[in-house]
């Protein structure tokens, strides 16, 4: 209960700083449309030069786009200025303002700062997902449970890696620009998995889970795949456990100010 | 020497020593730039429309081009000068008895000297996979580099218009994403343009933004054929002035209503 009263305050702090940053939101709203328009645009000039793009029909590819903005927006304006923000915490001590509040730590460092104003490529990203889906002929009750069951447990893996990631900072202290780098990497997740690599498809499912949070959902919603998705579930939850724990793990770690 | 050269050389160490130590966060900056290298899967096997046949070779070499030329061009340098008008740092550089131009240029220069191992490495690359179908001769690498040097210009004059936007509002950041998105697609990072409907691609050529990527890596993977590099060459030349010129009267006009206070 106490968690939700303070989740409410974040939010009702994220929609109160969105009024301040309305033009922003006008100017990402503009952007997100215009990007993913380009890149729809794009796939569609390749489609007028072959069948299909690494096997995927326009309608997946479409499914995939939508997926990869709506995560995008969440993780610009969710994961990247609360979790983002960790190693610069470490490295100045600042954590501690977090460490002696009365509320789990690792609460208050994932939803005390929403930038809302971020989060158009979410709106955009919805659209382009359903129009996708009513185009593959894959709007059916049993696809839109699975997408439904898929995209929060996504972002659940995504928090996860994150979370685990900026854990290290405890040890590794600048690690700064590793946020940078991660945007970078989950840019590739833009296209199908099929397309790369073998060497570059693996790393980025196992080892940066890109593909697993963009390519598989993807599959699973065109498919229908209920069983799998829970399945999918189950695998977030796991790794979001297993990053919880590390986190413990490693904040124990913490020396304060001064490292 | 004339004496801005002079200045030039001795700013650019400063900022090479000062950038130095930012290395790791200059190189995954740079790695922005592999997204062109991503788009070359997706090309790979695709029918080129002049043949009807696909030429992985022929990708390979356009977007290699796509990524070196990027390198080149890009900058940091819209954030950098948006700053300095908005915290009132641009004073100290007014008080220099040089041109802030010089400044800038001089930090764009660093990061070019940081990547350098990057870039020459990827060149080597470039020139020899065009060697290899006899597509290399040494007429065209020196057209090759006087078209990098008109994209760095065109694309730095028109950084720097985008950051002196910052004299008139504080959002000349997300107006610059814009501009970003519409480079990305209409300069050929992440399609070539001879893929491009009809339409389109009859009128991506009357804007500046083929001519920062897609020119110079045309002439030199060998796309633009010899009679027709010297007019792609004036095309460049021209969109370089228009540029020169904007950023001059925005400085101008901006310069007047910048007011600095403190140290």
């Amino acid at each position: 209960m106490k968690h939700i009263n303070i989740l409410s305050l974040y939010v009702k702090m994220a929609l109160i700083n969105l009024t301040t940053y309305t033009f922003d939101f006008w100017i990402n709203l503009i952007n997100s449309f215009l990007i993913s328009l380009a890149n729809i645009a794009v796939f569609s000039i390749l489609l007028l030069h072959k069948e299909n793009i690494g096997g995927w029909t326009f309608g997946s590819i479409l499914i995939l786009l939508g997926i990869y903005r709506i995560l995008r927006g969440i993780t610009d304006g969710f994961l990247l200025p609360n979790l983002g923000n960790i190693p610069n915490m470490v490295k100045r001590g600042t954590l501690d303002g977090y460490l002696l509040k009365p509320t789990s730590t690792v609460f208050l460092l994932s939803f005390s700062k929403l930038d809302l104003w971020r989060f158009t490529d979410v709106l955009i990203g919805f659209i382009i997902l359903g129009y996708g889906m009513s185009i593959s002929e894959a709007l059916n009750t049993q696809s839109v449970l699975t997408a439904l069951i898929c995209l929060p447990f996504s972002v659940v893996i995504l928090y996860s890696f994150w979370l685990a990631l900026m854990s290290t900072s405890f040890w590794l202290i600048d690690i700064a620009n590793l946020p940078s780098l991660l945007l970078i990497l989950f840019d590739f997740g833009q296209f199908p998995s099929s397309v790369y690599p073998p060497i570059i498809k693996i790393f980025l499912t196992v080892a940066l889970p890109v593909f697993l949070v963009t390519s598989v959902p993807t599959f699973l919603i065109t498919n229908s795949n209920i069983t799998f998705a829970v399945g999918f579930a189950l695998l977030a939850l796991f790794l979001l456990f297993l990053s919880l724990q590390f986190w413990k793990f490693a904040l124990s770690k913490y020396t304060s100010a001064g490292g | 020497m004339p004496k801005w050269m002079e200045c030039l050389i001795v700013q650019s160490k400063m900022s090479l020593s000062q950038y130095a130590v930012y290395r790791t966060a200059i190189f995954i900056w740079m790695a922005h730039g592999l997204i062109p290298l991503v788009a070359m899967f997706i090309w790979k096997d695709t029918p080129l429309p002049s043949s009807g046949q696909a030429n992985p070779h022929y990708i390979y070499t356009y977007f290699l081009g796509v990524f070196i030329v990027g390198q080149i061009i890009s900058s940091p340098l819209i954030g950098l000068i948006d700053r300095d008008i908005r915290s009132g740092k641009l004073g100290i550089k007014l008080l220099l008895p040089i041109d802030p131009i010089l400044s800038y240029l001089s930090v764009k220069i660093a990061y070019l000297i940081i990547g350098a191992p990057v870039i020459i490495a990827s060149t080597l690359g470039l020139f020899y996979l065009l060697s290899l179908s006899g597509d290399f001769n040494f007429y065209r690498v020196a057209v090759f580099g006087i078209s990098c040097l008109l994209s760095f210009v065109l694309q730095f004059s028109f950084h720097y218009s985008l950051g002196l936007l910052g004299f008139w509002n504080d959002k000349s950041l997300a107006l610059s994403r814009l501009w970003q998105s519409a480079h990305f697609i209409f300069s050929g990072s992440f399609a070539p343009i001879e893929f491009f409907p009809d339409f389109l691609k009859n009128f991506v050529y009357y804007t500046p933004f083929p001519y920062t990527i897609a020119a110079p890596v045309n002439i030199a993977t060998g796309r633009t054929a010899e009679q027709d590099v010297i007019s792609l060459l004036a095309a460049q030349l021209i969109w370089c002035l228009i540029f020169i010129l904007l950023r001059q009267y925005l400085w101008n006009r901006g310069i007047k209503r910048f007011r600095a206070e403190g140290i």
